[in-house]
């Protein structure tokens, strides 16, 4: 598998991105279970903070984040548990797609479901928590950029993780603590947007670009080691 | 002369205790990893011909 | 599958030195690590003196309420310690990268290796430092900058250990093992400053009570201590990365038994070829 000019790279990466939404047009797993799952958790923390509007205003931002992580990890079970059990990984390997492609491919679909989801959830803070949104260029661009980084560490991950024992129970270990800056600098962006202090919330966008561009850069140079194995 | 007193005061033999912990955890941890390590290389060594490990 | 083993100790004791030097026959020791850990163990037993007896108190810079008296003395494990996971983790991922670019068995041996000594000193560095945290700040636990970095490496190099039980096939493992030994290195400044800025944002950077001088004695204590740290952490390796070494040619060895197996079973499977049923349910019960 050689690597490809940008042209195919792309072309390749559109390809990969068709199939998984067609998959999800299909199935509906995402939307009629994730996205009501996650707005679950945000009724879920309303509970479990008391529903006195206060905490919840204060909070919204980390529960936000909070809810999408968790809602990113389901998202990522079903993406890639779908993939193993049809042998999927193996077609993609004998398909002579570029492996930065494919990476790339998988990545935006990824990052389309979560964008999805983030809004979901942004219209169910706006709803449920009473919190009304400041700064939407900032809020937007930090969302844009925490995606980035959450799809490329998720679909590495994902990939990593794919027909492994334990892997629904070992996939959280591993991917928390790795996405656990974007949990921050996302949050304190939110936070910076709300509080409408939008020169410190640019620093966290900044901080949640360079792990974007790191971790596609990681996942570009991987992806061919993890696809020619077995 | 407050000060000096106080430093004094400070210099209890609480503060040995919190010292004489933090030796034994990493002296302890240290040498039951050790021991650990030693124990399992055995275990794995008695099955395998000595050909195998390079270092005999 | 023991019985190539099974030879008479004498003879597989022969070049392994005598009195203090006899080295156990099926161990991970030899006689070049036996020499060193004697060595280190004497040294260790200096470093408790100078550490605990020898070295004096802190007196503080200036203002003796800066002093941290005796628990200076916690400074001299604590930095070595983390100097020591630090390496621990370098190593794993400069043995994760040679592993991505050479492919062969042994840097994937070393990489696992010092991942687990590095986890065994990371939880040390966390121990101790909450230690003197309970001194210093009066709390088990606080969101210092440095303590929740350090917390977040070590889980994540506990998620590597799990990542490389959870896979059977050697070479999946060692490659999917490369690239999270390599992506949990990368993580480690990203992580420290972003917990950095965010204790940064809501309190003024961490102000110690202590301002320790460290000179003379102290300075000898310590830097004795780091010494010591890398050493150990030497020591720990040489005996670790030969059982992992050992660990990773026993796998090869019982695939090629348990491919050599499966092949007798076709051969003996296949006069009554039709009835394979019957024979895998016997096979059940009768290990």
């Amino acid at each position: 598998m050689s690597a490809g000019t940008p042209s195919t790279l792309f072309r390749d990466a559109a390809l990969v991105v068709g199939k998984d939404l067609r998959l999800e047009w299909r199935s509906r797993v995402i939307t009629s279970q994730v996205l009501p799952f996650a707005v679950l958790v945000l009724v879920l923390f309303a509970f479990a903070l008391d529903p006195d509007r206060r905490i919840l205003g204060e909070a919204t931002p980390g529960l936000f984040w909070l809810a999408v992580l968790f809602s990113t990890l389901l998202a990522l079970q079903r993406a890639f548990a779908v993939e193993a059990a049809d042998g999927v990984t193996d077609a993609l390997r004998l398909s002579g797609l570029d492996p930065a492609g494919i990476f790339l491919g998988k990545a935006a679909g990824i990052a389309v479901h979560l964008l999805a989801l983030e809004l979901v959830l942004g219209v169910g803070v706006t709803f449920f928590y009473g919190t009304t949104p400041h700064g939407p260029v900032l809020l937007v661009a930090t969302c844009l950029a925490a995606t980035a980084g959450l799809a490329a560490v998720g679909s590495l991950y994902g990939v990593l993780s794919a027909g492994m024992r334990a892997r629904d129970t070992l996939l959280p270990l591993l991917l928390l603590p790795v996405v656990a800056p974007v949990l921050i600098a996302a949050t304190q962006a939110f936070a910076a947007a709300y509080d409408r202090s939008s020169g410190e919330g640019w620093r966290w966008f900044g901080l949640l670009v360079v792990f974007a561009l790191l971790y596609l850069a990681i996942g570009i140079f991987a992806f061919e080691t993890l696809l020619e194995e077995s | 002369m407050n000060a000096l007193l106080l430093a004094a005061a400070e210099a209890d033999p609480n503060e040995w205790s919190y010292v004489a912990a933090a030796y034994a955890l990493v002296v302890g941890v240290i040498l039951l990893y050790a021991i650990w390590t030693i124990v399992r290389g055995r275990k794995v060594g008695r099955q395998l011909p000595p050909e195998d490990r390079r270092w005999m | 599958m023991n019985t190539t083993t099974g030879g008479p100790l004498e003879d597989r004791e022969t070049g392994s030195g005598a009195g203090l030097l006899r080295v156990h026959p099926d161990g991970t020791a030899s006689p070049g690590s036996r020499r060193f850990g004697i060595v280190l163990s004497v040294s260790v037993v200096v470093f408790l003196a100078v550490a605990l007896v020898i070295s004096p108190p802190d007196s503080g810079a200036g203002a003796s309420e800066n002093a941290m008296g005796e628990m200076v003395r916690i400074m001299y494990v604590h930095v070595p310690v983390a100097n020591a996971c630090y390496l621990a983790f370098f190593m794993t991922a400069l043995a994760s990268v040679m592993y991505l670019w050479k492919k062969t068995e042994g840097w994937d041996s070393l990489a696992a290796a010092s991942a687990e000594v590095g986890v065994v000193f990371t939880a040390l560095t966390l121990a101790t430092g909450s230690i003197w945290g309970k001194i210093a700040w009066g709390t088990w636990w606080e969101w210092d900058a440095r303590l929740t970095s350090t917390l977040l490496m070590l889980v994540v190099y506990i998620g590597y250990l799990a990542l490389r039980r959870a896979i059977l096939d050697p070479v999946v493992r060692a490659k999917r093992a490369a690239i999270v030994g390599l992506v949990a290195f990368a993580n480690v400044p990203i992580v420290h400053y972003s917990v950095t800025w965010w204790r940064g944002l809501h309190q003024e950077a961490t102000i110690s009570r202590f301002d320790p001088t460290i000179d003379g004695g102290k300075l000898f204590a310590l830097m004795f201590g780091l010494l010591l740290g890398v050493a150990l952490y030497v020591w720990l390796m040489i005996h670790r990365f030969r059982l992992q070494y050992a660990e990773a040619r026993l796998e090869s060895k019982g695939l090629d038994v348990a491919l050599a197996e499966r092949r007798a079973e076709a051969v003996a499977d296949r006069p009554q070829a039709g009835a394979p049923l019957a024979a895998a349910a016997q096979k059940g019960t009768n290990p």
